[in-house]
């Protein structure tokens, strides 16, 4: 909530960030589905701007930096940097090839630096109370909090700042409380959709991103969805393939083509036709998108499928009953 | 899988020089390369299966700057990325461990295998295939009854390649050339995700979009889902040989691709350093019209052009045109004949057909296509540089800051460089624009001119005046070049000359229609500019001050110090393919081959023992003198090599009567042409599909011509040449063009280097070559002018007589477009007709109004030479008061119009500027309606003549 | 001699001269003139300008008609 909250912190960590790197110009990238934060961030930089926290010749230090808010349309892809960039210079959300990296060659060309709010909006705390202070939130090479997002079948849902090294299930029990149905949770999705899903084995892990890396799952972003044991995991790995081919930018063949055919595989594997064979297909097909794609719409799809098939391997195996067959 | 060694392949990136050496460990095998070399090219030398894989698909195509459009991770090898290796320790390597790396290939080719990997049209021309092939892939494991676009339709509204969207692979390789390569921007991506597709325009087809048909897009496919028609209709070529196109003075390099004596294609020669690898759709596509039906391959004579054409022997040919020839001698003296040489045959052929004019015939009544065009060109830069010729190479644009494009349209005329001009001025050039009309360069995707200078045709001097005066008077001259590079004398009379209050842009204003703050701002940007470059075409020459104009251009170069280093120069975009190499071959009247001239003794005297035989001393006849002459009844004799001057010179009715005059026209062409309607004596030419030979093109470079089939008639027309020159008793004895090539170069000092086993070495030269440089000159004038200092020339504007009037309101200027070529006789026997099947007038929408023309109507054209009658098309692109129209086709009857007034150094006619009144009207003008009658009546004689036994 | 040629010679010196009147006095632009009949123009062009010349040369103006005399010299 730190558009809605605390907008200033977001702006003056811009405004360092881009003072430090000699940009004059920062833009805000942000999602069409927050409107209120949209609000909210134009009325904080107007009276940023007004109390020349922003602008030319700031505060009389002779530095210049301008802010300001652009509103995406609605593309999951734009939240990859090089989208991201196309979309704020007007195009069609297509991923860039990198090199160059944006550093060098960014936005209109020139060199740019993307990251997220959490990022810079840490940049504030750091610089008043020193790395050492930051660094001692968290662990191992996670320094710093998180705001954690809790949701799906959860009882209490709801962001919760965080530093790193708590486990994940102390998240959803202590904080979280369990499902909301009452029934055993099942599966956790964690990092967004494209994060891998973990089975109750794997919930002692702390949250951090190496922890979560080392056991094939992803931190990512900290969002955190519960599922009980209604669920059926075979739904879930096809939707993760299907969540990419409505997202996919389309350029590159893993992701563009891979992620259909993801779909009717996987289709197949839950129809049982040739299930051994499109169990072997799938895997290899989670490879090739894995190692092919040109960033990681198609390149991290294959995360929450590839858990399905190594940690609920029984959801892929049922038999076909009637109304299933469709 | 066995790896054949291919002497072509494609690297994808250049190689790099370096004393320091990198050694890669890739497969297991070392390689070493030098520093800086790409990581890519280092793995193509190490041919293995991985490196034929998918990624390689992407990368290859090196016209495109190389991106990496696949990040390929092979399971337990580092990440390879593609990067340049700087330092030893970045050493990328793939292991390739069977079984571990090979699913990921398979893995990725499954997915891009829309159709069944066999395919019957590419047929081995599928770089898929060959991957699929190379990866061991045997059946598609998705099967196909998953999505697809299996049954998208073919688009083959283009009349030379199909787009068959069922096969694409959406590699996006189409779009990138499209857009970096040819500048055009008519492909896209439509759609997102597994929607994505291919589309033209906003996907209304090839044919109705902005695809200018180049090609690029052809070529740069890696499935058969851009494939040339003929290709699909005729299989693979077989072999190929590199050869010079012939339409324009780019010279793009290609390499024809036959099946035994047949082209099946002509892919552009990514070694042909005028065009690197891309051309335009004329010279990849159109060249049907050497095989056309209309191709006359015997030679004929007639006593008079009002009988039928009659088929004889080669040897009765020659016998019966030199017999009348030297008839005509006797009766009228020595200087009563004459010839044309051609801007479209060999430096070789060319070169003898001024020899057997000056040697056979014995005067200097020779001239060539290069009088109509850039004539001034020559007499321009000659005066003030000391050579008649461009000063750089088409590589150098990619060094400018500024480029000024003046009276040129290349997207059209010269569209090879129009696309590299686009590509730097991308990059971030600035461009200035001198035109009346409001050409494509002004304003296309991507491309907005820093400033478009509308001026009035015929202003041009003012115009350039007026720059230059704000140049000096603001302070902006480069002081140092000047001083150090011009003869300063000439400088001084120059610059008080140019500092008259006369010139400066407020009081041009008037003459020029361009606003004085936009001249000030223009000559600014260039004065200010590190490198600036102009470029210019017939929009300069084609005027009564063609030659005052060119010597402007020079002016301003030399005082703002664009001259001797790339991305600078004074640049005439020559327009035919040998143009430059007709004038260095000696065809104008005045010069001997060298540009040396005629009246000096003791150059004189080195030919004359070259060819032993007295040369006359004193200049010939140019071409609008000998129309004249003959109409006097003083000049009754022509051979004319590969010109049409019925069609393309100014005021047809004067050039028909002239030409009826004569009573021995001789023709050497490859179609009858409309000057063939009025011949005697009409030999059949070849085209350069079968010509072995040299063009030397705008950039003065020599290529060779090699030849790909055996001319049709039997003959080459250097043999021709020789032929009719031993038939008059003057012997030539050459048993190949290289020879020829040879004495030239002992006879021009400027070619002393030049041969074809060097040629072979180095695959072109750009004179002069000789000691001095004996590998040729790429950029002119680095350290010393051929005349020592660069000279100013006063330029005073003198207006043109031809002014608009009550009678004549509108001013005519001519141009040309993409799709045809000159006067058409190639391009109109092709399916270019496509694109423009007639020649249109375009006007001003306030001038169609007042006129009541609508779009489409038939308008009279008329001015004092004569009147025709055209369709109309109303646009924006031309200013009130401006009409505008093309020459392509004969009964447009565009020159009928023109009228002779001409350049007063050269006598180059002043096509841009004619004074006309147009009127709507229903019928086809009387000189129209004349014409057909001749040309009906013309067409039959050469129909009798080709169905006659040959005597 | 022919009408066609001659009144082309005539209107190809009278328009030289323009283009040569500005490159000092009088006399210069009169030898530029010459100059360039002697560099350019053709044997039978020469002898007709100047029986032209001979005959009145009424339509000369007077740069190309000094020029014309200096080429008779």
């Amino acid at each position: 909530m730190v558009m809605e909250a605390d907008p200033f912190m977001l702006i003056e960590g811009m405004t360092i960030a881009g003072l430090a790197v000699g940009a004059t110009q920062g833009y805000i990238y942000l999602r069409s589905e927050y409107p209120i934060a949209h609000q909210i961030l134009n009325e904080a930089l107007a009276k940023a701007e007004a109390a020349n926290l922003l602008g030319e010749n700031i505060q009389g230090s002779g530095k210049t930096f301008h802010l300001e808010v652009r509103l995406g349309a609605g593309a999951y892809i734009c939240g990859e940097e090089t989208s991201l960039l196309e979309s704020l210079e007007g195009k069609r959300g297509l991923v860039r090839a990198k090199p160059p990296l944006p550093a060098i060659v960014g936005l209109f060309g020139q060199p740019t630096i993307v990251n997220n709010v959490l990022s810079l909006a840490a940049v504030p705390y750091i610089l008043a109370e020193g790395a050492k202070a930051y660094a001692d939130y968290g662990m191992g090479r996670s320094l710093g909090t998180l705001p954690f997002q809790l949701a799906g079948n959860i009882k209490r849902g709801g962001l919760v700042e965080l530093a790193f090294g708590l486990t994940l299930r102390e998240l959803l029990e202590d904080f979280g409380g369990g499902t909301f149905s009452g029934r055993p949770m099942r599966a956790v999705q964690v990092g967004g959709p494209l994060g891998a899903y973990l089975p109750e084995s794997q919930w002692d892990t702390p949250l951090d991103y190496e922890s979560f890396a080392a056991v094939s799952a992803v931190l990512g972003h900290g969002g955190v969805v519960a599922f009980d044991d209604t669920v059926d995991m075979s739904q879930q790995a096809r939707f993760a393939m299907e969540f990419c081919v409505v997202e996919s930018c389309g350029k590159c063949t893993p992701c563009r083509i891979g992620s259909t055919r993801g779909v009717e595989v996987i289709d197949r594997i839950v129809n049982d036709e040739n299930r051994e064979d499109n169990l072997e297909l799938l895997n290899d097909l989670c490879d090739t998108m894995i190692d092919g794609s040109l960033c990681a719409m198609g390149g991290m799809t294959p995360f929450p499928v590839k858990s399905v098939i190594n940690h609920f391997p029984e959801d892929l195996h049922k038999p076909v009953t009637e109304d299933m067959a469709s | 899988m066995l790896q054949h060694f291919d002497p072509n392949k494609d690297y994808g990136t250049p190689a790099r020089v370096s004393e320091n050496l990198v050694t890669l460990n890739i497969d297991g095998v070392e390689v070493t390369v030098p520093e800086g070399t790409s990581v890519l090219r280092a793995l193509l030398k190490r041919t293995s299966t991985f490196l034929n894989c998918v990624p390689a698909i992407t990368w290859k195509h090196s016209a495109l700057a190389v991106s990496a459009q696949w990040k390929l991770k092979v399971a337990a090898a580092p990440c390879f990325l593609y990067h340049t290796c700087r330092k030893r320790h970045v050493c990328y390597y793939a292991e390739q461990q069977a079984g571990e790396t090979a699913p990921q290939h398979h893995g990725a080719v499954h997915l891009r295998s829309p159709a069944g990997l066999s395919d019957l049209s590419s047929n081995g021309n599928c770089e898929l295939q060959d991957v699929a092939g190379a990866v061991g892939l045997r059946e598609v494991r998705y099967g196909f009854e998953g999505n697809n676009h299996l049954d998208a339709k073919k688009d083959e509204s283009n009349p030379y390649f199909t787009f068959d969207p069922s096969k694409c692979i959406v590699c996006s390789r189409c779009v990138r050339a499209c857009e970096e390569v040819q500048g055009t921007f008519a492909l896209t991506i439509d759609g997102r995700g597994f929607d994505s597709k291919v589309a033209a325009g906003q996907d209304d087809g090839f044919l109705a979009s902005d695809c200018v048909s180049c090609g690029a897009c052809v070529q740069a496919c890696p499935t058969s889902t851009l494939m040339e028609n003929s290709v699909i209709e005729r299989g693979q070529p077989e072999h190929s040989v590199v050869t010079t196109c012939a339409y324009c003075g780019v010279g793009c390099a290609f390499k024809a691709e036959m099946k035994g004596n047949e082209v099946i294609r002509m892919v552009p020669f990514k070694d042909g350093e005028a065009n690197r690898g891309h051309s335009c759709v004329k010279g990849r596509f159109a060249f049907g019209y050497a095989t056309h039906d209309d191709r006359v391959t015997e030679p004929m004579i007639r006593d008079s052009i009002d009988q039928p054409w009659k088929k004889v022997s080669w040897e009765e040919a020659f016998s019966f045109a030199a017999g009348r020839i030297k008839d005509i001698q006797a009766k009228y003296g020595r200087e009563s004949v004459g010839g044309i040489t051609s801007s479209r045959c060999t430096n070789e052929e060319t070169y003898l057909v001024q020899k057997l004019i000056r040697a056979a015939f014995g005067n200097n009544n020779t001239d060539t296509c290069a009088r109509v065009c850039h004539s001034p060109t020559g007499y321009g830069l000659k005066t003030t540089l000391g050579e008649s010729a461009g000063t750089q190479t088409f590589d150098s644009v990619m060094k400018a800051d500024m480029v000024m494009v003046i009276g040129a349209n290349p997207t059209a005329a010269h569209p090879v460089f129009g696309s590299r001009l686009k590509r730097r001025v991308r990059e971030g050039c600035g461009l200035i624009i001198a035109d009346p009309r409001t050409t494509e360069l002004v304003k296309s995707p991507h491309i907005i001119a820093d400033h478009h200078l509308k001026l009035r045709p015929g202003t041009n001097v003012a115009f350039i005046n007026a720059m230059a005066h704000v140049v000096i008077t603001e302070g902006l001259e480069d002081k140092e070049f000047i001083a150090n590079r011009c003869d300063n004398t000439a400088y001084n009379k120059w610059r008080e000359f140019i500092s008259e209050e006369r010139h400066a842009p407020e009081q041009t204003e008037d003459i020029t229609g361009i606003p004085a703050a936009e001249i000030r701002s223009a000559a600014r940007l260039f004065a200010a500019a590190p490198n600036a470059a102009i470029f210019y075409g017939l929009g300069v020459t084609e005027h009564s001050q063609g030659s005052s104009m060119v010597m402007g251009i020079a002016n301003l170069a030399l005082a703002t110090g664009n001259i001797g280093r790339e991305g600078v120069g004074v640049n005439p975009l020559r327009g035919q393919n040998n143009v430059q190499g007709s004038c260095d071959m000696g065809s104008f009247p005045h010069e001997l081959p060298g540009y040396q001239h005629v009246a000096d003794d003791a150059i004189r005297g080195r030919f004359e023992a070259s060819w032993g035989v007295t040369l006359d001393n004193e200049p010939g006849l140019r071409i609008p003198n000998m129309f004249n002459s003959a109409i006097d009844g003083t000049f009754r004799g022509m051979y004319c090599q590969g010109e049409d001057i019925a069609q393309s010179d100014p005021n047809t009715n004067h050039v028909d009567q002239a030409l009826r005059s004569l009573d021995c026209l001789i023709v050497q062409d490859i179609f009858l042409n409309e000057t063939a309607k009025y011949a005697h004596v009409f030999l059949p030419g070849a085209s350069f599909l079968e010509k072995d030979g040299t063009f030397t093109n705008a950039e003065r470079r020599i290529n060779r011509v090699r030849q790909v089939m055996p001319p049709l008639s039997g003959m080459a027309d250097w043999e021709v040449t020789m032929a009719l020159s031993n038939a008059l008793g003057y012997e030539m004895n050459y048993s190949h063009p290289s020879e020829i090539m040879d004495e030239i170069a002992t006879l021009a000092p400027t070619f002393k280097g030049v041969s074809y086993d060097r040629l072979e070495e180095l695959g072109s030269i750009q004179w002069p070559c000789n000691d001095a440089a004996p590998e040729g000159t790429p950029t002119m004038h680095i350290e010393n002018f051929p005349i020592g200092l660069g000279n100013f020339a006063i330029t005073e504007y003198v207006a043109t007589e031809e002014r608009s009037t009550r009678k004549f309101p509108l001013l005519l200027t001519t141009g040309r477009i993409l799709s045809q070529y000159n006067v058409g006789a190639q391009t109109r026997r092709t399916p270019n007709q496509a694109w423009h099947d007639e020649d249109v007038l375009d006007l001003h929408i306030s001038d169609a109004e007042m006129r009541g023309i609508s779009d489409g109507d038939w308008v009279g054209i008329s001015s004092r030479a004569g009147d025709t009658v055209m369709r109309a098309r109303i646009t924006d692109k031309v200013q009130p008061g401006v009409v505008y129209t093309t020459f392509h086709h004969p009964g447009s009857g565009a020159n009928v119009v023109t009228t002779d007034n001409s350049d007063w150094a050269t006598n180059c006619p002043e096509y841009k500027v004619t004074a006309v009144q147009v009127v709507k009207v229903n019928s086809p003008s009387s000189w129209q309606q004349n014409y057909q009658n001749f040309d009906d009546q013309q067409q039959d004689f050469l129909k009798q003549g080709r169905e006659s036994v040959s005597q | 001699m022919g009408n066609a040629t001659l009144s082309s010679l005539i209107k190809m010196v009278n328009q030289i001269a323009d283009n040569n009147v500005h490159v000092g006095t009088a006399d210069d632009a009169a030898n530029a003139v010459a100059s360039h009949i002697t560099r350019f123009w053709a044997r039978p062009m020469k002898q007709q300008i100047n029986e032209y010349l001979n005959e009145g040369g009424e339509e000369l103006n007077d740069i190309a008609r000094q020029a014309v005399t200096q080429l008779q010299k």
